[in-house]
């Protein structure tokens, strides 16, 4: 089977575009900043969601990542694109308040894009090749995120990156900050684990 | 078969993540919502900084602001050492600006010295030490507006 499109550094926005955003937003101006934000914002909240698989926490992480983001751009070497530097400092707040909060996790949903419904692959794995063919997408989304608080972060992060959100093993390493194998090898543990978690729902 | 045929059925069910979206307009309020945070961060911050950070401030946010205060407090350093340099090379004479205008210097030269406020025993002294040269006497001497004085002491 085909792996899904990845997302790579070249598909980002245009870079010229983005660090002249970036140097008018270090200058205080708040209408640049207010466009990165506008560029980033669902890539951002998306990741801290899959992670926390809580609306209200991926608000206020999401927000705080960006508000700490143009706290620090002064900091900010260019080194990488300004997009992976958020994405650190998103993915690290994230890790940070899920140490903390590490026995209390209490979801809170969004809930699925009605069109779901007519989805092939999800039809097909919710009425067909699921033994419990009365489950519904409902109770599905349920017991996936609750198969993957069970993750550790550091698992549950490449999975979110690189399954969910379609990220390339590169691209996750520079956020993470390791090299490709320990991601790769992450995210074959990850997926074991998950597919042990939700046999009841595999074929 | 390999490491994504294993695992296909579980990436089909992962993809059920991505359906999952926040309340309509969620995004649109986003942004905003930052940027007042934001925004009432630094008017905190800038009620909190003291003056003297303000100040600075200016100089982080135009350099040219920067460079300009400090070629003006250059320049008043070179015109203070001139200005020093000629004062020195043609001293004025103290005692003529005395002659002028006395009070001022008699209460300066007072007011150095810190003379304690004299007691009774004290205008005593100084009535009998009359005939003694002070201190201050050179500069009454040559003064024409002071007069020396002395005190009776009641009963005496």
């Amino acid at each position: 089977m085909a792996e899904p499109a990845e997302r790579t550094e070249s598909e980002s926005p245009v870079p010229e575009h983005e660090s002249e955003l970036v140097a008018r937003a270090r200058k205080g101006d708040l209408a640049a900043y207010d466009e990165l934000i506008k560029r980033y914002q669902e890539r951002i909240y998306a990741t801290i969601y899959h992670m926390t698989s809580n609306h209200e926490d991926a608000n206020d992480l999401a927000q705080e990542a960006f508000l700490k983001a143009f706290q620090a751009l002064k900091s900010f070497k260019g080194g990488s694109s300004f997009y992976t530097w958020l994405y650190r400092i998103a993915v690290n707040k994230t890790i940070n308040f899920l140490k903390q909060r590490k026995n209390r996790q209490h979801m809170s949903l969004n809930d699925i894009d009605f069109q779901a419904e007519h989805d092939p692959d999800l039809v097909a794995l919710v009425s067909e090749k699921t033994p419990r063919r009365d489950a519904g997408l409902a109770e599905l989304q349920e017991k996936l995120n609750a198969a993957l608080l069970k993750l550790s972060e550091p698992h549950r992060l490449v999975v979110v990156l690189h399954d969910v959100q379609g990220q390339s093993h590169e691209e996750i390493a520079k956020v993470v900050g390791c090299n490709i194998g320990t991601v790769r090898s992450r995210l074959f543990y990850a997926r074991q684990q998950l597919q042990g978690y939700l046999a009841d729902y595999l074929k | 078969m390999n490491e994504n045929e294993n695992f296909e059925s579980l990436r089909r069910l992962l993809a059920l993540k991505r359906r999952e979206i926040p309340p309509p307009g969620y995004f649109n309020r986003f942004s905003g919502e930052v940027i007042a945070r934001i925004r009432a961060g630094e008017r905190e911050s800038a009620a909190a900084m003291p003056w003297f950070l303000k100040f600075m401030q200016i100089f982080e946010a135009k350099p040219a602001f920067a460079s300009s205060f400090a070629g003006a407090l250059c320049l008043l350093l070179v015109f203070g050492i001139v200005y020093a340099e000629q004062s020195d090379q043609t001293p004025q004479p103290l005692l003529q600006t005395s002659q002028l205008s006395p009070e001022p210097l008699m209460a300066s030269a007072i007011s150095a010295t810190s003379m304690p406020q004299p007691s009774e025993q004290n205008l005593f002294a100084s009535s009998i030490s009359n005939s003694s040269p002070s201190s201050l006497q050179p500069l009454f001497s040559q003064n024409s507006f002071a007069q020396p004085v002395s005190f009776t002491i009641p009963g005496n």
